[in-house]
């Protein structure tokens, strides 16, 4: 009873400290924007994913320091936070918009997410990283970073040290690509909607694909954006697929016979939040004041969960997966960034859709 | 990550965030139909 009430205590603690850095990750969100607007840099490059989980990292060492960690470790919850995010992100997943400007943008996500997801798979398999890992990886870099994983993650029941490491990957990978595409697409001469194609074909978070449209254009941003709806717009899919190869193939015992129930308990059923939301958004029921609300909610579910990535890293077990899944990652990421410009190129260039 | 073979207690992880997101939706209609402003919402203002 004692050993109990301590853990809810400690995990009560755990949580608040987890509700104060993240006002305190927004404090500092605004003042680093407004030091750069002073600057004459209109777009904030550091984006908040970064700044949490930075933030929670030397929280966490303090925590370790004073060997305090274990017990307000039951507060962080990780992964809570980023499907209650993800839930509520779904309030700007506008499908009809995806139907009406998006049908470029549709066909752009489906080359992509099959290309990417089924090379990073081959690689992987090369570098005999493990089955969850490789799901996990393969989503992550394919269809949109940290929510693809989690949803991968439930499907096929990866570790959480697993999303941990392939979170931090997608974070710190986001970064120098929202400064260097508008860049390189500027080099070379790309117009705003083929730019605008590339960036939200290729970046992994929503944040930084907003952050590299907003530097080369409007149109850019608008594009962008409508081509990483489109790609959000796959979680469910490829959540259901993973969770029925994994039950079929990956994990059958011989002497069982997989059943439509056994898939259905691996489904990650957040998605199925997500696609409610989703609709309602698209029919109209909600207001653009709503979505607007329900979107900045979603920004802070989302800041507690990289809070909390921060909090729980341990250098120590991420340093014994070793250095395979960064090279794979980074490989993908390569292979997506060639296959994103020549898809925007072809789709948006040529045909004109 | 919710295992399968082990005996789950409660509704588990995932229906929670779908059980908090539609509680977080629910506010924000209920709010806006009595059109209550959202300055808690904003990004810290």
């Amino acid at each position: 009873m004692t050993a109990n009430r301590g853990k809810a205590l400690g995990a009560a603690l755990g949580f608040s400290l987890v509700a104060a850095l993240a006002v305190c990750v927004a404090e500092f969100d605004v003042g680093i924007a407004k030091a750069f607007a002073g600057r004459g840099v209109a777009q904030n490059p550091l984006e908040y994913p970064l700044v949490a989980v930075a933030l929670g990292l030397v929280a966490n060492a303090l925590l370790r320091g004073t060997k305090t960690h274990d017990s307000v470790q039951p507060g962080f919850r990780t992964e809570l936070f980023l499907k209650v995010g993800l839930v509520l992100m779904a309030a700007g997943l506008n499908i009809t918009a995806i139907a009406k400007q998006g049908a470029g943008g549709l066909l752009q996500a489906l080359v992509l997410v099959t290309g990417v997801f089924f090379f990073t798979w081959w690689l992987a398999t090369r570098l005999r990283l493990p089955p969850q890992l490789k799901a996990v990886m393969a989503c992550a870099v394919s269809i949109c970073g940290v929510s693809a994983a989690i949803a991968a993650a439930g499907a096929v029941l990866a570790k959480k040290k697993e999303i941990t490491y392939v979170t931090a990957l997608v974070i710190v990978t986001a970064l120098p690509l929202m400064v260097l595409m508008p860049w390189l697409a500027r080099a070379i001469g790309l117009s705003e909607t083929v730019a605008g194609a590339w960036f939200g074909g290729n970046i992994d978070t929503t944040a930084a694909v907003v952050g590299a449209g907003t530097l080369y254009g409007e149109t850019a941003q608008q594009v962008a954006s409508v081509v990483k709806m489109a790609q959000n717009a796959l979680i469910g899919v490829a959540a259901f697929f993973l969770a029925t190869y994994f039950v079929v193939k990956v994990e059958r015992v011989p002497s069982e016979r997989p059943s439509p129930g056994l898939i259905w308990q691996r489904f990650p059923k957040f998605v199925l939040g997500f696609l409610f939301v989703s609709v309602l958004a698209s029919t109209g029921v909600l207001s653009t004041g709503a979505i607007a609300a329900l979107k900045t909610l979603s920004k802070w579910a989302f800041t507690a969960a990289f809070v909390s990535i921060g909090l729980e890293l341990s250098l120590k077990e991420l340093g014994a997966m070793g250095w395979k899944p960064v090279v794979v990652y980074l490989s993908a990421t390569a292979f997506n960034t060639a296959l994103a410009l020549g898809a925007a190129w072809a789709i948006f260039g040529l045909l004109g859709l | 990550m919710n295992d399968p073979k082990k005996p789950r207690r409660g509704l588990g992880e995932d229906w929670w965030s779908v059980v908090i997101g539609l509680l977080a939706l629910v506010l924000v209609i209920a709010t806006g139909l009595a059109k209550v402003p959202w300055p808690l919402f904003g990004w810290l203002r």
